[in-house]
Parts: structure tokens; C-alpha cells; sequence
């Protein structure tokens, strides 16, 4: 799999992550494209049929009650916030 | 006192020969004067020398690696994004393990994220190998690793995606189990990838592994892949006697060139005390062998790339001090500035592996191939009892050996594939190197029955 610039762009995109330098992009591109075509080797399987998986477990996941549980430390768990207004994490605009 | 087992720990609190105050000024004049050496250590908790709790490990100081959420003492994961994180609580494992009295007395370094596996990818800086400080200590639980076998603590935590307690345990002469998926609780575990990862347990003994799998064990409601199980009392089951065991061994010829020779001849010793024990060997082809690595890789960075999204530097971590043009700009400042290289660089693997038009051919396909692998261990597992092979294919790599990201991934082919099937997987120590360095061996059985490999390795 041969990585180019516009591919790099929309994945630096999607992933929320800049490519700094002109360096980084070419180092990137570099393990993108070596790293892939090493782990492509799982082409040669034929999996016609095969259901993916995607956990050990078998059945599926355990789920819980959709319901309000209160957490006790909620003064601890605001303190981690970068940015606060009284009780409030501030978020940055989004409009 | 130097390198105790838990046991003995145990022993000697119980006879008054030492008390916990003794026990924990040891550690931490230990940690004090080798830490800077071995840097196994972010953060210590040199205040809580005396545990409230009384149980099983009362007064005994565990390390615990800087993965797992503990309330009120920083949590970095290896990572600047979390460098100044201290969580409202604290992980399962951790909380079971103070539960019976022990005392949490510092945070172990590790591979940023757990993504390494030699200990030189974290934000604190490179951990050493206390058998040889040229060395790298393994990874992604380097500091786990280096400070039992440097004598900084008897034992300690660390976590297993593809080899990250047993290829450390191996590279430092340490027992590193590796649990069954779904045997002890994931909550307050950050998550690097959630279907392969589990919490591992470093000791000198295989006893001292049972005693702490014990602990750590059990169902947890917070843990949605956490699993129902009678409590095992893998301690008070341990058996030394393994005549007739089944035990299954892969043809390795095809591997002699990658193999270092010292380690192909170590497991052929192995191989030579089993049968001399009564075991009943069987040799065949690994299954997969080629596409497992490439299976875990594919899986673990997509899964990686959907974790790590939630660091966006709004609820908690690192937020950038520069002016961002919009919220994109804002949550991108804030990651590519705090993440390291391989993290930034698996995120990116992932994030193709999921995008739309290399979806299928990428993830679906990995995950189909890790069904097909699971079959093909299922289907071995029905007839043996444990499968034995080499942790990985060298010693401890030197730490100023410059290798390519593929090589380094290489590391992991022999491991990843319990973690795949989700099966338990321990690493015994068996012997050395000309150069001293340590060797071990791999035991893998099937889900659920960590009985067998503790027993096999305990005998």
C-alpha cells in the first residue's frame, strides 16, 4: 500500500493529529507504507465466509442498566479540568 | 532481605522477624538510591507506609504500573497528555490488591500508552535492565519489570496487549503471567486496546504469581468484559506433579536464522525437562505463525486510534498554552503536542485501518483472521494442555541498537497470539546467556485454565 500526501492530509485530519514538518510527513509516509505492506500479508488468507472477531469472549457484551449513579468524588473528578468556571468545564466555541 | 518472595515476605512478617515500617523503609531506600539507575519509577507514595487493611499482603509494598487509575496518586500512563493526571479513583486490580492490605508504594515507567516494547518510549524517559544496564528492560511494563528485578519491590502490576508482561518478564528473569481475558477487571486500566488488553502480575516465584492471580481475580460490574467465575485458589492447587501432561511444542526450523542461538538452545532444554518430568511432547506447525503479528497490529492500532480519541484536553490532560484557529485546531494542538512518536504514528495506522474504503480490507480482514487463529488454538487446546515456545526470539536488545519500527514489532510474533485468543500466558525464567542476560520460556494454555501453565512452571 503506497501512502500519498492527499491520503496523509485526510488522516491527519480524521486521526486529530498535525503533521509538524516536512520530516515528519515523509517519515510517516515512510512506516505507513512499510509497516502496511508487511502486515498486507494476511491478504493471502482466504477468509470467504469467516465472521470477523472481534473480542475472545464468546456471546455478546454484557450490558448495564441505563441509569443515574451517582459518583462520589465529583469535586476531584472537576479538578482535572484544564479549564473551569465555578462547577462548569469550559469547552472552547464550537460555532 | 534482598529479592524476597511474597511468601517469604509473608513469612517473616508473620514470625515478628520484620514490621511493616522495617519492611517499607527497606524498599524505599532501595527505590532512592537505584531508581535514578534504572528509572523504573514515575512517582512514588512515600507517605503511606502503613496499609489500614489487613489480608494477605498486609505491609507488603507492590509496584503497580503507571497504567492503572490509583485515587490520589498520579496516573501518567508514559504519556505528557496525562502528566499532571490524578484520578478520582482507583482501578479494580489496584483496589483488590490494597484490599488485602498492601501498600501501593510507587507508579512504574512504561511505553507510553503500553505501546512499546522496549521501554524506551515513554515521556519519563528510558527504563534499564538491572541484569545489565547496556540493556533495554523490555516492554510496554518496563518499570513493572525493572524495579522486581532489581530488588525495588517484591512484585508488582503491569499489562499484557501483545507480550507486554511476558517479553519484560523474560528479558529480566521475572515470572510474568499474563490472565485469561476477562479473569481480572479492566476498569481503571486505560485503555490502549481493549480487546487484547489484561492486567499481568510480576514475581520471583510461581507461587507468588498464584497468590497474586487469587487477588486480582473476580467478576466486576464496571468491567463489561469481565466474566463469572468460582474463585480459582490457584495457590492451594498447585501441583508439581505433570507426568502425562499433554504438551504441545511448534516446529521452529523455519525460524533458525531469527532465532539468537543461545534462546533456540534454552527452550531445547526445556523441552528435554518435560519429557525427563513425563510429560508427553507432541511437535507441530505453528498455525498462523506469519499473520498473527500482522492480525495484532492491524487490530491494536485501529482499537488504539478509537481509545486515545477521548484525550482532547477538555475534561482532564494536557491542554496546548497556544491560541487555537477552532475546535479542530484545538483538539489537534492539544494531541500532536502531547503524544509521543509511536503513539502518534499508531494512531495514524489506526485511523487508516478504520477509514472509510480500507476498512474491509484492513480491520474486517484482521478480525476474520483472528477468528481463523482462535479456531485453529481452540481446536489444539481440545487435545493438549499446554503449548510451550520461546518468549521472543532474542536476550535483551541493547539499548542504543537503532531499529526499524517492523523489527521491533518482531519482538512480539510469539506472544500476540494469547492475546488474540485471549488465552493465559506466563513467562518462566530458565536460564542465561553468555553475556548474563536471562532467558525464559512461554507457557500458554487455554482460556480459563491458568492451572496448568502455573502448575507446569511451578514444577
Amino acid at each position: 500500500m503506497e501512502i500519498d500526501y492527499k491520503l496523509l492530509k485526510k488522516l491527519s485530519r480524521l486521526a486529530g493529529l498535525k503533521i509538524k514538518t516536512g520530516k515528519e510527513t515523509e517519515e510517516l509516509k515512510d512506516f505507513l507504507t512499510k509497516t502496511l505492506s508487511y502486515f498486507e500479508k494476511i491478504k493471502e488468507i482466504d477468509t470467504q465466509n469467516v465472521p470477523p472477531l472481534n473480542s475472545p469472549l464468546s456471546g455478546p457484551l454484557r450490558m448495564r442498566k441505563d441509569e443515574f449513579i451517582p459518583f462520589s468524588n465529583k469535586e476531584k473528578l472537576l479538578e482535572q479540568a484544564p479549564q473551569k468556571k465555578g462547577h462548569l468545564i469550559k469547552a472552547p466555541l464550537i460555532l | 532481605m534482598d529479592f524476597l518472595s511474597l511468601t517469604d515476605i509473608q513469612k517473616n512478617l508473620k514470625e515478628k522477624k520484620i514490621t511493616p515500617k522495617e519492611l517499607f523503609d527497606f524498599y524505599l531506600n532501595k527505590i532512592t538510591k537505584q531508581n535514578k539507575n534504572l528509572n523504573a519509577f514515575i512517582s512514588l507514595n512515600d507517605k503511606a507506609f502503613e496499609s489500614k487493611k489487613k489480608g494477605l499482603l498486609s505491609g507488603i509494598p507492590l509496584g503497580v504500573k503507571d497504567l492503572f487509575c490509583t485515587q490520589d496518586i498520579r496516573t501518567t500512563a508514559g504519556s505528557k497528555a496525562l502528566e499532571n493526571y490524578i484520578p478520582p479513583y482507583t482501578a479494580t486490580a489496584v483496589k483488590k490488591l490494597e484490599d488485602e492490605g498492601a501498600i501501593i508504594i510507587g507508579k512504574c515507567n512504561n511505553d507510553e500508552f503500553a505501546m512499546g516494547s522496549t521501554g524506551k518510549n515513554s515521556y519519563f524517559g528510558t527504563v534499564k535492565n538491572p541484569w545489565n544496564l547496556k540493556h533495554c528492560a523490555g516492554g510496554s511494563s518496563s518499570g513493572s519489570a525493572s524495579a522486581v528485578a532489581g530488588g525495588l519491590c517484591p512484585a508488582s502490576l503491569g499489562t499484557d496487549t501483545g507480550g507486554s508482561v511476558r517479553l519484560p518478564a523474560h528479558y529480566c528473569n521475572l515470572v510474568g503471567l499474563k490472565p485469561t481475558y476477562g479473569r481480572v477487571s479492566r476498569y481503571g486500566m486505560i485503555a490502549y486496546a481493549s480487546s487484547l488488553d489484561q492486567a499481568g502480575i510480576f514475581t520471583h516465584t510461581v507461587e507468588d504469581s498464584a497468590l497474586l492471580l487469587d487477588i486480582i481475580s473476580g467478576f466486576d460490574p464496571w468491567d463489561s468484559t469481565s466474566v463469572k467465575k468460582e474463585p480459582p485458589y490457584f495457590q492451594k492447587k498447585l501441583n508439581p506433579n505433570i507426568k502425562n501432561k499433554k504438551i504441545l511444542f511448534f516446529d521452529l526450523e523455519n525460524l533458525t536464522d531469527q532465532i539468537q542461538p543461545e534462546v533456540l538452545k534454552a527452550f531445547q532444554n526445556c523441552l528435554k525437562i518435560l519429557k525427563e518430568k513425563g510429560c508427553q511432547l507432541v511437535e507441530k506447525k505453528w498455525p498462523f505463525l506469519q499473520y498473527g503479528l500482522s492480525a495484532y497490529y492491524l487490530i491494536s492500532t485501529s482499537e488504539a486510534s478509537s481509545n486515545l480519541s477521548r484525550y482532547d484536553g477538555i475534561r482532564y490532560g494536557y491542554k496546548s498554552p497556544k491560541e487555537p484557529k477552532d475546535i479542530q485546531d484545538f483538539y489537534a494542538l492539544n494531541r500532536t503536542e502531547s503524544f509521543g512518536k509511536e503513539v502518534r504514528q499508531r494512531i495514524f495506522m489506526g485511523t487508516f485501518c478504520l477509514s472509510a474504503g480500507y476498512y474491509e480490507e484492513y480491520f474486517h480482514k484482521a478480525c476474520q483472521v483472528r477468528n481463523l487463529i482462535k479456531q485453529a488454538f481452540d481446536d489444539l487446546f481440545s487435545t493438549y494442555e499446554i503449548i510451550v515456545s520461546p518468549v521472543a526470539s532474542s536476550t535483551a536488545p541493547l539499548l542504543n541498537l537503532e531499529e526499524k519500527p517492523l523489527q521491533t514489532y518482531l519482538n512480539d510474533q510469539f506472544t500476540v497470539f494469547s492475546n488474540l485468543i485471549g488465552a493465559p500466558a506466563l513467562s518462566l525464567p530458565f536460564s542465561f546467556s553468555k553475556e548474563n542476560l536471562p532467558i525464559g520460556i512461554q507457557l500458554m494454555g487455554p482460556p480459563f485454565l491458568e492451572q496448568n501453565i502455573l502448575d507446569v512452571a511451578f514444577s
